[in-house]
């Protein structure tokens, strides 16, 4: 950019101008007032002043007229012609004009606010656009403004405030001017590799790239590859460890069924044990049965022993007896033999002396007749004896036989008998148990009811115990009641009876009086009324006692008041007055206290009270019946575990028993025992008897053979059989019979006779005979008795020895022993108690747990076929073999990633390292003004350094850092126009330098000048100066182009005139 | 050779977990396809050593395939590989708990892989599989049918009937060790093997050559896998080379080597390290690589290039069969100001912010090392 050509009008002290500029150095000069600083400060004002701003009242001419006109033509820094126009004052405008012909002509381009904003587009300097909230007032100030077109005064300003940061348009400006200077090809190489690594992985927007070609697409793809394999596989494994749980839970179900079993066995097998001891029990029972039954038979054959004892005694007595009786027998018959032998002698004597001559003739030839019948008589009978002989025998062989057959049927009879004793024995035994069972169920049902009364009583004590615990509620309620009442008794309420009734007598009686008033004056006025109407009816008397009356009614009237408040007369008042203080001192309060209002209410609750006091009474009462009832529960409850404990013990004697009594006994068993042992001593007896009667039997048999053998031999010895010789024999007989009747009819005569004289002496014998033969046969009966005696007394003895032997060998106190052992043995057993169907209990939690068992083992074995069937046992390894895949492939992705994140952060941390190189313009600028100022300073000052805001901050004098502000005010000014200078080379911009090196001492002024003049060949530079001289070095003024001031401003005429020319004249001279 | 000498001796390669078609998917894909190859490859040694050992039969004891159900020109690719060694002896497929016998299986007898299988390729496809020998022995066999299973599948096998002298050889697939706390699939109880009275006991599964019978006792092998599926599976890369006796049926048992990868886990925390490492041939390496230590700007973009030429890319492949790195070294950046002297100064600026960034807390410490890396790298190409 160039300045090309100034025109200022009436602007401050100038009243015209017009400036041509040079491209390079411009060294406008001229004397002091010469308008110099106005001409800097018309292009400040052209530049960086809006038209309309207040800050323009400043540039009015103090003398004069006009508006202050600026016009600025200049050349942009792409060449283009550009002319504002402003002029300031009370009708401001602006107008900003191009040219395309090098100034020959303009187009307007913009006016006003237009033509601003256009111009601070051209310029770039971070200008704020104008108007608006916040938009440029006055001078525009900014880092390039106070750089490049500084007041006088302000040559140092750029060390106060650096680039404003926020003004991107100024630091832009910067950058880019300073880019080409601090651009590093290597890095911009460096750079673009970085970008296109990065661009593999990111686009522009920042998102990863997509696409084949994206290594994200490769890693991804591996990645999703390799996760859906492991989400397989790992759901695969999932179910099967679900499969896997399920089995060990179904295990353990299996497990826990199985101990549940176990212990149900246990169980179960403690039961057993327990039944076995039952059982053991039962058999110890019966084994103290058959100890007791076998003491018992014991003891019952020592008892039969002791009756055979007694028997044998008996019997030896009765044979004593016998014995003692069979000799008197004898005695009696010797003396009825003795007797009969008298009575045949004197028979013999008898027949002795009839007459002997006839009778012994006729007798002699009947007796011969007789003996010759007699011979054959007697042969006959001797065949006949014989024969009859043999028929007795052959009849006491059918006796013999007859009695065999007797004995046999006794014996089968006795036989019969034992059988029926057997049976009626089992029935007896069957009886018993029967009778057992009953009295052991009897027994179960005392105690069960005693146990079932004993809990009745255990509940009844319970309720009572609760009820005791209600009524105590109930009692409480009426204690409280009690509490409330307890101090109203009878006397109070009646004397507050009594003083209420005092006090309605007192009040009746005063109201009575009062009544009475009234009726005396009804009957008064009545009688004074009726007076009045009959006149003279009444005696005067009966006038005075009216007006008496009268008077009393008026009287009466006038208390009627006081009457009713007082009742009646003086003493009904006191009397009624003291009832009311009685009252209010002893009945009212009372009737307070309870909360009453009358007596009979209080009556009332007197009667509530007394019942309440009943009622309590009664609860007490009752609560203490209860509560000792209940207190019984105790001993009750102990009754309750005695009765259960009898009751237990009673089901466990049941249980020893037989299910159900097959018959119902009804005679105890202590006499069915007594009948049985007696049964089984007589059947014992019947036995023994059997036996004695089957030896007979056997005699009576070995008799019979022998008779039958003997008859058989007589028979044979007779030769033919002996009934039909009798029966001839008997014909014959017969006839000898006859004859022999005939002589002995002959004889019977005589024989009558002889009979007679006989049948004294026959008597007689008869009757000695008859002594005698009772004497033989009862001899004979008590010899037979002896005799049986005698046998039963051997037998019995025979007996009793066996049965002592027995006896012996029975061995009665090992029995007492082994029954006191096996006792002692059961009682040691104690009767086991079961609850009633805990086997079967047991049985069924068995069959549940076994049932529990089965369906776990089902379960398992389906489970195990789903594996089986499924992954099973491979889950695991491919699942391992998918997490291996998945973690190459999420370490390639991380690769990636890491590759991917790297190329970004690298290219982050290069596009940093590349900004913060350009904020450090003043850094790179730094390194071109440290060069200058060490040049300058003859390197006095080294290690300048700027910083990004380009504020210089340090330079090092030596080993010390000093701050600019530290320098000498030339030096700080000096280095102040070197970066002026140097960043105004850079941007291509003019800079106006107004007088600034004043503070210079030649040499550097020198120094100045040189550089001056190079870096006008950069860009414009404009220096305003009252010395001119100093800027005519060396290189010649032809290296400057002069401007000679006071030749072109036209200054106001009082005011600049004088001073131009006067300056002029300096300056020329 | 044949070191039971005598030609009374039965020869039996048994072999096992080949997983055909494995995943790798921890590679990239050219490097997943050059180890699944590599899978091949080890079937075709076990296929030439059938051959070059004019073995009796092959016993391939389950987990041919990674899956039951493994892509058609996967086991077409088997399917050739098997004609075009067309052996004489018969050769056993048993299904494994990877590829089990099971609906829609590619054992299932209709699946057209079957078909395609030439005849002298047996498959356990059924529970009382038995295959005599012409020498007079036994295979007895029984198919995986499921992934995971609590039976023992040897106790399956049927036990030695009394009076029987005859070569018996079991075939099963399974875990005989309890890992962790995790019950072993497939468990082999080894006293309960040790009763089933077998000659020879073929297992697979377990990728390491190893013989678990007792002294005295006969051989119970697993072969292991051919080639390594994974880093620690030392001990494998082997088949059992097994020749019996037939009169005494006395066993010897020969570990014999067929892979051909080698997997190697390498930790280098200097330049010189990784130089001499990747001056190997690491062609037939499976390389899992850490690198660790601090390296100065120069060295740390030396590393880098090594790990990139390791590594290779789409167009270039790297130096080892397969590899994997993990980074763990770190920039050392002290000296990079020093030697950015001859860089522009905004460059050491750079430098300077960069690791300024270093006490940033947002900003990742591995993202300034590769920024300053970077940097390095551009300052240098710029120099150039």
């Amino acid at each position: 950019m160039k300045f090309l050509r100034l025109a200022v009008k009436s602007f401050r002290g100038i009243a015209e101008a017009h400036i041509d500029f040079a491209p390079g150095l411009n060294v406008l000069f001229g004397p002091n007032e010469a308008g110099k600083s106005t001409l800097a400060e018309a292009l400040r004002a052209v530049l960086l002043c809006r038209a309309g701003s207040s800050a323009s009242e400043s540039y009015l001419p103090a003398i004069g007229a006009g508006a202050p006109e600026v016009s600025l033509t200049f050349a942009d820094v792409g060449g283009t012609w550009l002319r504002i126009d402003k002029t300031f004052g009370e009708r401001p405008s602006t107008s900003l004009e191009r040219s395309a012909n090098q100034g020959q002509t303009f187009v307007r381009e913009a006016t006003g606010d237009g033509a601003e904003t256009e111009l601070r587009k051209r310029l770039r300097w971070g200008l704020r656009p104008p108007g608006g909230r916040g938009g440029a007032r006055g001078v525009e100030s900014t880092f390039l403004t106070r750089t490049l077109l500084a007041e006088q005064t302000e040559v140092d300003a750029i060390f106060k405030e650096g680039l404003e940061p926020e003004s991107t348009e100024q630091l832009s400006f910067v950058q880019e001017a300073l880019a080409a200077a601090m651009d590093n090809p290597r890095f911009k190489d460096a750079l673009k590799l970085a970008n296109q690594r990065c661009d593999l992985y990111f686009t522009s927007r920042g998102g990863k790239t997509r696409g084949a070609n994206s290594p994200w697409t490769r890693a991804r793809d591996q990645l999703n590859e390799a996760q859906t394999d492991l989400n397989a596989a790992q759901k695969v494994a999932e179910e099967i460890a679900a499969l896997e749980r399920s089995l060990v839970l179904a295990q353990d179900e299996a497990s826990a069924a199985r101990r549940a079993l176990d212990a149900a066995r246990a169980e179960r097998n403690l039961l057993e044990q327990k039944l076995q001891s039952a059982r053991h029990r039962e058999l110890l029972v019966s084994e103290v049965e058959a100890a007791r039954r076998n003491l018992g038979d014991a003891v019952a054959r020592q008892l039969a022993v002791e009756a055979l004892r007694i028997r044998v005694d008996e019997f030896a007595r009765a044979l004593e007896t016998k014995t003692a009786e069979l000799e008197a027998a004898m005695t009696a018959r010797q003396i009825a033999q003795h007797r009969r032998e008298e009575a045949q002698a004197q028979l013999q004597r008898v027949e002795a002396l009839e007459g002997k001559a006839v009778r012994e003739l006729e007798l002699t030839r009947i007796e011969s007749q007789l003996v010759a019948l007699g011979h054959e008589r007697e042969g006959l009978n001797r065949k006949m004896t014989d024969a009859e002989s043999l028929a007795r025998d052959e009849r006491g062989l059918c006796d013999l036989r007859e009695r065999i057959d007797g004995k046999k049927s006794a014996l089968a009879t006795a036989k019969e008998l034992e059988t029926k004793m057997s049976k009626q024995i089992a029935e007896l035994e069957a009886q018993r148990t029967a009778a057992l069972v009953l009295e052991a169920d009897r027994r179960l049902q005392t105690a069960t009811d005693r146990a079932a009364r004993a809990a009745a009583e255990v509940q009844a004590a319970q309720a009572a115990a609760e009820q005791a615990e209600a009524k105590g509620l109930v009692e409480e309620q009426l204690r409280n009641h009690e509490l409330t009442y307890g101090n109203l008794d009878t006397a109070q309420v009646e004397r507050v009876r009594r003083l209420h009734h005092e006090l309605d007598k007192h009040r009746s009686a005063a109201a009575a009086g009062l009544s009475v008033a009234i009726e005396r004056l009804q009957a008064l006025e009545l009688g004074t009324r009726v007076d009045d109407e009959t006149g003279d009816e009444h005696p005067p008397s009966t006038g005075r006692l009216q007006v008496d009356a009268r008077r009393r009614i008026q009287l009466d009237l006038q208390g009627l008041a006081k009457l009713e408040i007082t009742a009646g007369s003086p003493e009904i008042r006191a009397e009624l007055s003291r009832a009311e203080v009685a009252w209010a001192r002893d009945g009212q309060p009372l009737l307070d206290h309870h909360g009453v209002r009358s007596v009979e209410a209080l009556e009332h609750r007197l009667r509530d009270r007394m019942e309440a006091h009943q009622q309590l009474n009664d609860v007490r009462r009752e609560r203490s019946e209860l509560i000792e009832r209940a207190q019984r529960l105790a001993e009750v409850r102990e009754a309750l575990t005695q009765a259960q404990l009898e009751a237990k013990e009673a089901e466990a004697a049941r249980c020893a028993l037989p299910a159900r009594a097959e018959a119902t006994a009804t005679v105890s068993v202590r006499e069915l025992d007594h009948q049985l042992t007696k049964l089984r001593a007589s059947a014992k007896d019947a036995e023994s008897g059997r036996i004695a009667s089957g030896a007979t039997l056997r005699q009576l048999e070995e008799s019979e053979r022998e008779k039958a053998a003997r008859i058989t031999e007589q028979q044979r010895a007779i030769g033919e059989p002996g009934l039909e010789l009798v029966t001839r024999s008997r014909a014959r007989l017969d006839a000898i019979e006859d004859e022999a009747k005939a002589l002995q009819q002959q004889r019977n005569v005589l024989e009558e006779r002889r009979v007679e004289a006989l049948r004294a002496a026959q008597e007689a014998v008869a009757s000695a005979k008859e002594t005698q033969e009772t004497a033989d046969g009862r001899g004979l009966g008590l010899e037979e008795d002896r005799r049986e005696i005698e046998k039963e007394l051997e037998m019995t003895r025979g007996r009793l020895m066996s049965e002592e032997a027995h006896l012996t060998a029975l061995d009665i106190e090992g029995r007492r022993a082994r029954f006191a052992e096996v006792q002692a043995t059961l009682d040691a057993h104690p009767p086991i108690s079961f609850e009633p169907g805990s086997v079967e209990a047991a049985d069924a939690r068995i069959q549940e747990a076994e049932s529990r068992v089965e369906e776990s083992k089902g379960k398992i074995i389906k489970l195990e076929g789903r594996m089986a069937s499924g992954e099973g046992g491979l889950a695991q390894e491919r699942l391992e073999e998918a997490r291996a895949a998945y973690e190459v492939a999420e370490t390639n992705y991380k690769a990636t990633e890491i590759d991917g994140e790297a190329s970004k952060l690298l290219v982050e941390a290069m596009k940093e390292a590349e900004t913060s190189s350009t904020r450090h313009v003043g850094a790179a600028i730094g390194g071109k003004v440290e060069t200058r100022f060490a040049e300058l300073t003859r390197n006095r000052y080294r290690g300048l350094s700027v910083d990004q805001a380009l504020v210089a901050q340090n330079v090092q004098l030596g080993e010390a850092v000093l701050r600019p502000e530290q320098l000498s005010v030339g030096t700080r000014h000096q280095l102040a126009i070197l970066l002026r200078l140097i960043l105004a080379e850079q941007l291509g911009h003019p800079i106006v330098l107004d007088d600034q090196l004043v503070q210079s001492d030649p040499e550097r002024l020198a120094w100045f000048r040189e550089l001056l003049v190079e870096s006008a060949t950069k860009t414009q530079v404009l220096v305003l100066s009252c010395r001119p001289d100093d800027y005519r070095g060396p290189a010649g003024p032809d290296c400057a182009h002069l401007v000679d001031v006071s030749a072109r401003v036209k200054l106001n005429q009082e005011h600049g005139s004088r001073d131009a020319s006067a300056a002029h004249k300096e300056l020329t001279g | 050779m044949n070191p039971s000498g005598g030609d009374d001796v039965l020869k039996i390669l048994h072999t096992s977990d080949w997983h055909l078609g494995l995943g790798f998917r921890k590679y990239r894909p050219a490097e997943r396809e050059r180890l699944r190859d590599a899978r091949f490859s080890a079937v075709d040694s076990v296929l030439g050593m059938a051959r070059q050992h004019a073995v009796h039969a092959v016993l391939v004891a389950g987990d041919v395939f990674d899956d039951e159900k493994p892509s058609e020109s996967l086991w077409r690719k088997l399917v050739r590989q098997l004609e075009r060694a067309n052996l004489a002896c018969p050769f056993v497929f048993l299904p494994g708990n990877h590829d089990p016998l099971m609906e829609g299986s590619i054992w299932e007898r209709s699946h057209p892989f079957r078909a395609a299988l030439p005849g002298w390729v047996h498959v356990v496809d059924h529970d009382d599989f038995r295959l005599d020998l012409p020498e007079g022995a036994t295979v007895f066999s029984r198919p995986t049918r499921s992934r995971k299973s609590s039976c023992d599948p040897v106790q399956a096998l049927p036990v030695r009937a009394p009076g029987d002298e005859t070569i018996r050889i079991g075939l099963a697939h399974g875990q005989t060790v309890q890992i962790g706390d995790q019950a072993a699939n497939h468990p082999i109880d080894l006293s309960t093997a040790a009763e089933q009275s077998f000659d020879y006991l073929a297992l697979g599964d377990t990728h390491r050559f190893r013989n678990l019978a007792a002294v005295n006792q006969s051989p119970i092998v697993y072969s292991g896998t051919p080639e390594q599926t994974k880093k620690d599976e030392d001990g494998a890369g082997y088949v059992a080379l097994v020749h019996i006796r037939r009169r005494s049926r006395r066993v010897n048992v020969t570990k014999m080597e067929v892979k051909c990868l080698r997997w190697r886990s390498e930790t280098v925390s200097s330049l010189e390290a990784l130089r001499a490492l990747l001056a190997e041939d690491l062609g037939q390496t499976v390389l899992d690589l850490t690198v660790e230590g601090q390296f100065d700007p120069q060295a740390y973009q030396e590393v880098e290039h090594l790990l990139r030429d390791l590594r290779g890319d789409e167009y270039a492949p790297g130096q080892a069969a397969a590899v994997s790195v993990v980074a763990c070294h770190r920039l050392d950046d002290t000296d990079i100001e020093v030697l950015l002297a001859e860089a522009p100064d905004e460059l050491r600026n750079v430098a300077r912010l960069l690791r300024e960034k270093r006490v940033d807390p947002s900003v990742d410490e591995a993202v300034v090392d590769r920024a300053l890396t970077q940097l390095f790298d551009i300052a240098r190409r710029v120099q150039q």
